[in-house]
C-alpha cells in the first residue's frame, strides 16, 4: 500500500510542526489575551443578522477538515476533530461565540487530496472557517482562496489549521497554522528553501546529557514531502553540533527487522544520539530492535511532537524508556497548571497532541471573532473581517497552552518544553516547572537554506 | 541461453552495475558484512518463503493466483491474537487452533463457497475476486480490531536469542528461519511422498485425467486451499511481532514481495521459490547495507520486488501457443450498436447536465468534482474494454499510463489548460504502451498480469517521483480553454468529461464492431486458431496495447484537470487494483461497465457522506470487497442484468426482454466438454450448441425470438451418467 505513504508522512508532518513555532514579540491587537474566560460580547437590545457565510442569527457554522475515515486507517486524525468539537462545546457552555451557538461541521478528507478539496468546496458554501484542518494531502488551496463570500466576493476562506502538509498550504493567504509551520514562503515546491527549525532541544541536550552527541538520523523515505520534512530538521539539528555518524531512509512500513542494519550502524558508530523521522510505530520498532540487539551507549533517543502519543507508551512497554520528545504545547500531565489545558481535556475525553492543537485553533477563531464584534458589532463578522483580523495575531498562545505564536507572521517560536519516559510514564525534564515553556535557549531557532531532497543521503 | 534472455540479462546485469557505481555507500565488503547480511536477510526470506509457498500450492493444484494470501495471513494473525493476547489462552491451544483449524476451515469454506465457481473463469476475474477478497479481509480486520487500539503480538520465546557474528539473532527470527526449512522439507515429502501430494500433483498436470485416474480434483482443491491459508496463518503470525499489526501495513503487502518468490519458482518448484525468497530478502538489505539511494532515487528501494519481479519474468521462456486444450470459458458479449451506444451517451451527457444543475443550486457542491473524478475513472477503465475485456491481455497498470498522460499533460501546457496538452498526452503514451506490449509479446495470462502490475509499481516509485516531471512538491494544471471557453467550474467541467467519455466510448464501440474488433475477440478466444487463420497474433498485441495506453493517455490528461494539482501518490499502484476491480464488478467488456466502474464509488462515499450511518461506514471498508464476491455468480458483470432490467422500458428497447432470453440460452463453446461430466447434459444444451454451431433454424432472435425462447423454456432435460456426474471413473 502506497496509502502506507501516510504512516511515514504523518510523522514527518508532525516533525514539521514541532520544528516551528512561533516567538515574534509585535504587538498585536489581541497581545496573547488569554481567551477561555466567559464570553463577554454583550448583545442586548441588538437584533443578530446572518452577516456572512455559515453566520445565522444564532449560529456560526465551522467545519473541520481531517484525515479520519480512510477504511483502512480510521481515525487516523480524530483527534482534530474531537478537538474542535471539545472547544465549540466549551464556547457554547460558556454563551457561545458573538452570542451565537457555534455548529461544527465534519468532512473527511480520507488521505485523499481530492476528498480534502471536495471537503473546502463544502465548508465554502456553509461554513465560516476552516478549523484545525489536519489533512496531510491538501495541496490545492485554489478553492479555498477563490470561495466567495455572502457578498459574492473572492475573499476565501479562513483556514485555521492544525497540519500544514504541503507548501501551496503553509504559503497560503488565508492559510495560519496555531503552530507554524518554519518554511520560507513564497515556495514554488521545488529547488532551494530557507527553513527556520526549532533546535532549543538541542542545546539543552548538550548541556545536560553530552556536549559531543553524535549518531544516526532516519529520514521516512515514502514521500518527497516526509524526505523534505525530515532533512530539513536533521539538517539543522547537525548545524547545532550534533555530529551526524550515518543517515538512514526507511519506508514508514518497514519491519522491525527493516531497522537492523541500522541499529548495528548504532552499535558500529557508538551513537550517543539516535533520531527517526518516521511516525512513533516506527521509532517503536526502532527501540525495539535496539533493545533486541542490545544496544545500551544511546544517550539521546529524540524526537519531537510524534512520540508524544497515546501509544507510544502502551505499545513500548520498558522498550521506550529514556526517550526524549519536545513539544510546543502543554503535556496533558501538566492538568490542573492552565485553564486552558483544563478546559481541553474537561471536553475531549479522547484527548491527543493534535486535539490540542484543534482546540486551540477554536481559541484563536473566538479571539479573532470577539475582537471583531468588539469593535463593529455583532453583526460585523465576515469572513474578510476575521482574515484582517487573524493577520494582526502577533503572539497567540491559547491562554498559555501553546508557545507563544506570531500565527499572521507565519514565524516559529523558540519555546518548548521537553519531556522523557521515565518509569513508564512521561515526565518533564525542561522546564520542571509544570504549565510553562522554556524560551531561554540561545539560538534556538536555526535558519538553514537548502534543498531538502538534494540533502538527503542515505547510507 | 536465447537471445532475447542473453539481452535481458546483459542488460540487468548493466542496469546492475550502474546502480552499484553511482550508489555505493563505500561500506567495506567482508566477511563480517557478509555474514550480518545473511543474518538480516535469512528471517526475512523465511516469511517470503512460506508466503509465497501457500501461493504456490494453491496456484499449482488450482489454477488461481491468490493475491489475498498476504491478508488471510494478517486476518489470522488478528485472531491468533485475539486467542493469545485478549484471551490469555496459551500458545500451545492457541497456535494450533488458527494454524490446524481456523485457517485451514477458512481454506475449505474459501473453496467451497466461492474458488470452484472459478475455474475455468477468466483470468481477469479470478484475480479481482482474490483482490475482492483481500480488500475484505482487510476491511473486516480493520472493522473488528480498533486500528487505533494496541496490537502487541507476543514473539516466540521470549526477547532473548543467539549471537551470529555481531548481531543477535532473536528467537523468534530463528524460529521463522527453522520454521520456513520444516516446511520445505514436509512439503516435499507431501507433495512427493504422499499419495494425496501424488494426487495435487496429476490434478495440475491434467484435472480430466487425473480424475479419471482416480485422483479426487475436489478434494484435492479444497485441501489445497486450507494448505495455503495455514501457511498464510503461519507467515502473518511470525512476522506480525516485526509488523506493528496495522492491517493495511506490511503485514497484508508481504505479498507482494511473496509474488517475486512465487514467480522464480515458477510457480511450480517449491525450491526455485525458497531461492527465490533468499535472493529478494539479500537484495532488500543490500541495498539498505551498502547502497546509498538518495535524491531522485529516494523512493526507489520501495520499487526493489517489483524491480526484481519485472526482471524475472522477462527472463522466463516465451509462452507457447495453446493447442489441444481448452482455456477460460468467455461468454460472447452483447455489443451495443454504435448508433444504440450514442444515443445512450448523449442520454448520459443530458442526465449529467441537469444532475450538476441541480447540485449547483444551493451553492458550490463537492459532488460535482466527486461525478467528475467518477467520469475520469470511468474514462481511465475504459482503456481496458478492448486491451483486457475483448483481447483478453490483463493489465493491472491503466492508472500507472493515465499517470504518464496526466504528466505529460502538466508538461506541455496543461498549466495554460491547453488542447495541445492533451493530444501530447495522448500520443506520448503510445510508444509506452507499445514498451510494455514487449512482454505481453513473450507472456501470457498471469505472468503479463504480474508484469504490468510491476510496471505500475516502478512507475510509481521510479518514474513518477523525478524531480523534472512533478517536482518535489507536485505540479498545478488548469483545465480545458480552448475557442475562448474555459472548462474550470465543476458544472461544465463534469459536463465536458462526460461527453468526453461518451464519444470515447462510440468509438471503442466502432472498433469493437470493426474487423480489428473481431480479431481482439478471436485472439482471446483462441490464439493458436486465430493464428491459423492469418491473425498476426503480434501486431495485434501491439496495437492493442497502443491503444489501450492512448485511451489511459488521454484519460490521463483529464484526470490531471479533474485534480487540479499533481503528485506521485495520485499513482500508486495500489489504487490502480480497485479500479480494475470495480470495472470487473461492472463488465470488462463493456463501455457501461466502465461507467459502472467510475459511478460505483461515487456512490459508496456518497450514501456515506449524505446518510451519517455506521452502517455505510463498514459498506465503504466492505463494500467493494464484498461486491467483488459477486462478480462469481454474474462474470459478465452487473451492467448486464442492470441492462436486461431497465432496458425493456427504453422505447427502441422493447424487444430487449426477448433477446435477453436468447442471450442466456447460449452456451460457450468451452463449456461443451463438461456436459455429461460435471453437468447434467440437457435438450437446452443442444439447442444452444446448435446455436453455436450455426446449425439451427432459428439463429436470428429478430426473425424468431419469441420461439426460440418458449423451445428453450420447453425443453426436456436429459439426466446425465451417475459415474460421469461425479466425476469418477
Amino acid at each position: 500500500m502506497k496509502r502506507t505513504g501516510w504512516l511515514a508522512l504523518a510523522v514527518a508532518l508532525s516533525l514539521t510542526i514541532a520544528a516551528c513555532g512561533g516567538s515574534g514579540k509585535g504587538g498585536d491587537s489581541l497581545g496573547g489575551a488569554t481567551t477561555t474566560t466567559k464570553s463577554g460580547t454583550d448583545c442586548t437590545g441588538k437584533t443578530l443578522t446572518a452577516s456572512e457565510v455559515g453566520v445565522s442569527p444564532t449560529t456560526i457554522t465551522v467545519t473541520v477538515i481531517a484525515d479520519v475515515g480512510s477504511p483502512l486507517s480510521p481515525g487516523l486524525f480524530q483527534g482534530s476533530m474531537d478537538g474542535v468539537k471539545a472547544w465549540a462545546a466549551y464556547a457554547n457552555a460558556n454563551g457561545g461565540v458573538a452570542c451565537r451557538k457555534i455548529v461544527v461541521k465534519q468532512a473527511d478528507s480520507k488521505l485523499n487530496a481530492d476528498e480534502a478539496k471536495n471537503a473546502i468546496t463544502a465548508a465554502c458554501a456553509d461554513s465560516t472557517v476552516l478549523l484545525g484542518t489536519t489533512a496531510l494531502f491538501l495541496n490545492d488551496m485554489r478553492g479555498a482562496e477563490a470561495c466567495k463570500d455572502k457578498a459574492g466576493v473572492a475573499t476565501g476562506i479562513p483556514d485555521l489549521a492544525v497540519l500544514q502538509t504541503e507548501p501551496v498550504e503553509q504559503c497560503s493567504a488565508i492559510s495560519f497554522a496555531v503552530i507554524p509551520n518554519g518554511g520560507s514562503c513564497p515556495y514554488s515546491g521545488k529547488g532551494v528553501r530557507t527553513f527556520h527549525a526549532v533546535t532549543p532541544a538541542i542545546e539543552w541536550f548538550k548541556k545536560n546529557v553530552s556536549p559531543d552527541l553524535h549518531g544516526i538520523f532516519v529520514v521516512p523515505n515514502d514521500l518527497p514531502s516526509t524526505i523534505t520534512s525530515s532533512t530539513s530538521l536533521f539538517t539543522a539539528i547537525e548545524q547545532d553540533g550534533v555530529k551526524q555518524d550515518a543517515e538512514f531512509g526507511i519506508s514508514g512500513i518497514a519491519t522491525q527487522s527493516g531497522y537492523t542494519p541500522i541499529v548495528q550502524a548504532i552499535k558500529s558508530h557508538s551513537a550517543t544520539w539516535v533520531m527517526n523521522g518516521a511516525d512513533f510505530s516506527g521509532t517503536l520498532k526502532m527501540r525495539k530492535e535496539a533493545a533486541v540487539q542490545g544496544v545500551t551507549g544511546v544517550k539521546v533517543w529524540a524526537c519531537s511532537l510524534q512520540c508524544y502519543a497515546p501509544n507510544f507508551i502502551k505499545q513500548g512497554g520498558a522498550q521506550v524508556e529514556g526517550q526524549y520528545s519536545w513539544l510546543q504545547l502543554l503535556p496533558f500531565e501538566d492538568k490542573g497548571s492552565n485553564p486552558s489545558l483544563d478546559a481541553f481535556l474537561k471536553y475531549d475525553t479522547a484527548p491527543d497532541a493534535f486535539g490540542e492543537q484543534a482546540f486551540s485553533a477554536g481559541l484563536l477563531f473566538q479571539q479573532a471573532i470577539e475582537a471583531i464584534v468588539a469593535k463593529s458589532g455583532p453583526n460585523a463578522i465576515t469572513r474578510s473581517a476575521l482574515l484582517t483580523q487573524i493577520r494582526t495575531v502577533h503572539a497567540f498562545d491559547a491562554g498559555g497552552m501553546i508557545v507563544k505564536t506570531d500565527v499572521a507572521g507565519k514565524t516559529p517560536s523558540n519555546c518548548i518544553a521537553i519531556v522523557q519516559v521515565k518509569s513508564g510514564a512521561w515526565v518533564r525534564v525542561d522546564p520542571v516547572k509544570k504549565g510553562t515553556f522554556d524560551c531561554t535557549e540561545p539560538g534556538g531557532i536555526t535558519t538553514i537554506t537548502l534543498d531538502p531532497l538534494k540533502a538527503y543521503h542515505p547510507g | 541461453m536465447k537471445r532475447s534472455n542473453l539481452v535481458v540479462a546483459l542488460f540487468t546485469a548493466a542496469l546492475v552495475a550502474l546502480v552499484l557505481k553511482e550508489s555505493w555507500s563505500g561500506t567495506r565488503v567482508d566477511g563480517t558484512a557478509i555474514l550480518n547480511l545473511l543474518v538480516f536477510a535469512l528471517p526475512l526470506a523465511g516469511v517470503y518463503a512460506i508466503s509465497a509457498a501457500g501461493l504456490v500450492v494453491v496456484y499449482t493444484t488450482t489454477g488461481i493466483f491468490n493475491f489475498s494470501q498476504g491478508a488471510i495471513g494478517m486476518f489470522m494473525a488478528y485472531v491468533y491474537w485475539e486467542l493469545r493476547v485478549h484471551h490469555n489462552i496459551p500458545t500451545l491451544i492457541a497456535l494450533p487452533l488458527v494454524v490446524l483449524v481456523a485457517a485451514p476451515a477458512l481454506g475449505v469454506g474459501l473453496d467451497r463457497l466461492l474458488m470452484r465457481r472459478l475455474e475455468r473463469q477468466p483470468l481477469v476475474i479470478q484475480l479481482m475476486v482474490t483482490v475482492g477478497l483481500m480488500l475484505t479481509f482487510m476491511g473486516l480486520a480493520a472493522t473488528i480490531w480498533d486500528q487505533n487500539g494496541i496490537h502487541v503480538m507476543p514473539t516466540f520465546f521470549g526477547s532473548g536469542g543467539v549471537h551470529i557474528g555481531q548481531v543477535i539473532l532473536t528467537w523468534q527470527r530463528l524460529t521463522t528461519i527453522v520454521v520456513a526449512i520444516v516446511l520445505a522439507v514436509a512439503l516435499r515429502y507431501l507433495l512427493f511422498r504422499t499419495r494425496l501430494g501424488v494426487s495435487m500433483r496429476a490434478v495440475v498436470d491434467n484435472r480430466e485425467l487425473a480424475a479419471l485416474a482416480g485422483a479426487r480434483p475436489d478434494l484435492v482443491s479444497g485441501f489445497s486451499w486450507a494448505l495455503g491459508c495455514s501457511l498464510a496463518a503461519i507467515a502473518g503470525i511470525l512476522i506480525a511481532p516485526d509488523t506493528g499489526m496495522a492491517v493495511a501495513g506490511s503485514l497484508s503487502l508481504i505479498v507482494i514481495n511473496a509474488f517475486v518468490a512465487a514467480i522464480v519458482g515458477r510457480l511450480r518448484s517449491l525450491p526455485l521459490t525458497y531461492v527465490g525468497a533468499l535472493l529478494l530478502a539479500v537484495a532488500i538489505q543490500f541495498s539498505q547495507q551498502f547502497l546509498t539511494l538518495g535524491q531522485r532515487w529516494a523512493q526507489a528501494p520501495l520499487a526493489l520486488p517489483a524491480i526484481m519481479l519485472f526482471v524475472v519474468l522477462l527472463l522466463l521462456p516465451q509462452a507457447k501457443l495453446q493447442f489441444g486444450r481448452i482455456g477460460a470459458v468467455h461468454r460472447i458479449e452483447r455489443v451495443s450498436s454504435v448508433r444504440d451506444t450514442a444515443l445512450g451517451m448523449s442520454v448520459l451527457v443530458a442526465v449529467m447536465a441537469g444532475v450538476g444543475w441541480l447540485l449547483t443550486r444551493s451553492g458550490p457542491n463537492p459532488n460535482l468534482n466527486r461525478l467528475a473524478a467518477a467520469m475520469a475513472a470511468a474514462l481511465i477503465v475504459l482503456s481496458l474494454v478492448p486491451l483486457t475485456g475483448w483481447a483478453g491481455q490483463v493489465s493491472l497498470a491503466p492508472l500507472a499510463f493515465a499517470g504518464f498522460g496526466a504528466v505529460a499533460y502538466s508538461k506541455w501546457g496543461g498549466a495554460h489548460g491547453s488542447l495541445l496538452a492533451i493530444v501530447l498526452a495522448t500520443l506520448i503514451t503510445i510508444p509506452i504502451g507499445a514498451i510494455i506490449s514487449i512482454p505481453a509479446l513473450r507472456l501470457q495470462g498471469l505472468y503479463l498480469a504480474l508484469a504490468t502490475l510491476a510496471f505500475a509499481s516502478m512507475a510509481e516509485y521510479v518514474i513518477f517521483t523525478q524531480p523534472e516531471l512533478l517536482g518535489s512538491q507536485g505540479a498545478h494544471v488548469e483545465r480545458l480553454k480552448i475557442f475562448g471557453l474555459n472548462f474550470a467550474g465543476d458544472h461544465v467541467f463534469l459536463v465536458l468529461i462526460t461527453a468526453v467519455f461518451g464519444l470515447t466510448s462510440v468509438g471503442v464501440v466502432a472498433l469493437r464492431r470493426s474487423p480489428f474488433g473481431r480479431r481482439l475477440v478471436a485472439m482471446r478466444d483462441s490464439e493458436a486458431a486465430s493464428a491459423t487463420i492469418g491473425v498476426s497474433i503480434l501486431e495485434t498485441k501491439v496495437v492493442v496495447f497502443m491503444l489501450s495506453a492512448a485511451i489511459a493517455g488521454f484519460a490521463g490528461a483529464f484526470l490531471a484537470q479533474q485534480l487540479g494539482s499533481l503528485t506521485s501518490s495520485n499513482f500508486q499502484m495500489l489504487l490502480g487494483l480497485p479500479l480494475v476491480l470495480a470495472l470487473v464488478i461492472g463488465g470488462v467488456a463493456s463501455v457501461a461497465g466502465a461507467l459502472f466502474a467510475g459511478v460505483f464509488g461515487f456512490i459508496l462515499i456518497y450514501v456515506k457522506d449524505t446518510w451519517h450511518l455506521s452502517l455505510w461506514r463498514s459498506l465503504e471498508i466492505l463494500g467493494p470487497g464484498l461486491t467483488a464476491l459477486g462478480i462469481i455468480k454474474n462474470p459478465s458483470g452487473a451492467v448486464v442484468p442492470i441492462g436486461d432490467a431497465f432496458a425493456p422500458l427504453l422505447p427502441w428497447r422493447k424487444d430487449a426482454k426477448a433477446r435477453a432470453a436468447v442471450e442466456k440460452a447460449r452456451i460457450a463453446l468451452p463449456e461443451v466438454g463438461e456436459l455429461g461430466l460435471t453437468r447434467p447434459f440437457t435438450a437446452t444444451d443442444i439447442v444452444a450448441i446448435e446455436r453455436e454451431l450455426g446449425v439451427a433454424d432459428d439463429l436470428n432472435p429478430h426473425r424468431a425470438p419469441l420461439v426460440n425462447a418458449d423451445r428453450l423454456r420447453n425443453a426436456p432435460t436429459v439426466a446425465p451418467s451417475s459415474e460421469a456426474a461425479l466425476g469418477t471413473p
